[in-house]
C-alpha cells in the first residue's frame, strides 16, 4: 500500500507513478523499477526518470502521461496515509500489519510491525496468527 | 685586572648562555600556550560531538514510545479494496504493507 511521506520529496509522484502503471496491470513492474536504483543516484524519481521507467514497462504512455499529470490517484493514496495513521498509528516505512480477510473484502489487522527488520520479525506473529486460527 | 676579568667573563655568560636561555623560554611559552589552546578547541569539538551522541541516543529512546509501540496496536479495519497485491488472492491472512519511495 503506498504511504508516501512529506519528508520524500518525490515519494508521492511516485506512488501515483505505480498506480498509473496499475491501471494498465503493471503496479509491480513499476514499483520496482522505482525501488531499484543501485547507484543511489537523487534524481531517480525525477519526472524525467520517472517517464524513462514507464516506458521500459511497456506503459501506453499517452495513457500514462495522462494519468501522472492529472494526479488520478492523489485521493486513493491520501485515503490511504489518513487510514493507515488514524486507525493503525503507522506514522513511518515501511510499516506493516497483520490480519484476517473479513468477508466484505476489508481486513482486520491485530498485529504491527514497525520497520525493516529480521526475519524473526515476521515469522513470529505470521505464526502466531497462524496458530491461533486453528 | 683579575675582578675586570671576572666581569667581563660574567657579562660574556649572561649575553651568550642566560640570554639565549630567557628566548627559549619565551618560545617554549607561546608553543605551550598554542597548544594548550588547540587542545582546548579539540575538548570543546569533542563535548559538542558528545552531546550530540546524547541527543541521538534519547531519540532512539524515545521512538519506540513515539511510534505507538508494537505492543500496544490492538485492532484495525483496513479497506485494501482497489490496492495493489501479491500472492495468493484467496489467502486467509493477510500481510499489509504501508511504504513509500525514496
Amino acid at each position: 500500500m503506498d504511504f508516501p511521506l512529506d519528508m520524500h520529496k518525490n515519494a508521492f509522484k511516485a506512488s501515483e507513478a505505480a498506480l498509473c502503471a496499475g491501471d494498465q496491470g503493471k503496479y509491480w513492474e513499476m514499483s520496482d523499477k522505482l525501488f531499484n536504483n543501485p547507484s543511489n543516484n537523487p534524481t531517480w524519481l525525477e519526472k524525467e526518470n520517472v517517464l524513462k521507467l514507464a516506458e521500459e514497462s511497456g506503459l501506453d504512455m499517452g495513457v500514462f502521461k495522462a494519468c501522472f499529470d492529472s494526479g488520478k490517484h492523489a485521493d486513493e493514496i491520501r485515503k490511504r496515509i489518513t487510514e493507515g495513521q488514524t486507525k493503525a498509528g503507522i506514522s513511518g516505512t515501511p510499516g506493516f500489519l497483520l490480519g484476517f480477510i473479513r468477508s466484505d473484502g476489508t481486513v482486520k489487522a491485530t498485529k504491527k510491525i514497525v520497520g525493516a527488520g529480521p526475519f524473526i520479525n515476521f515469522k513470529t506473529p505470521i505464526d502466531e496468527m497462524l496458530g491461533s486460527k486453528r | 685586572m683579575k675582578n675586570n676579568l671576572r666581569w667581563l667573563v660574567l657579562s660574556l655568560m649572561f649575553f651568550l648562555g642566560v640570554q639565549p636561555v630567557v628566548a627559549q623560554t619565551t618560545q617554549e611559552y607561546q608553543d605551550l600556550k598554542k597548544e594548550i589552546e588547540s587542545l582546548k578547541q579539540g575538548q570543546a569539538g569533542l563535548k559538542q560531538d558528545l552531546q550530540e551522541i546524547k541527543k541521538l541516543i534519547q531519540s532512539v529512546k524515545q521512538a519506540p514510545a513515539a511510534q505507538g509501540g508494537g505492543d500496544e496496536f490492538k485492532e484495525a479495519i483496513i479497506n485494501i479494496k482497489g490496492a495493489p497485491i501479491r500472492g495468493d488472492k484467496k489467502a486467509k491472512l493477510v500481510m499489509i504493507e504501508f511504504t513509500d519511495y525514496q
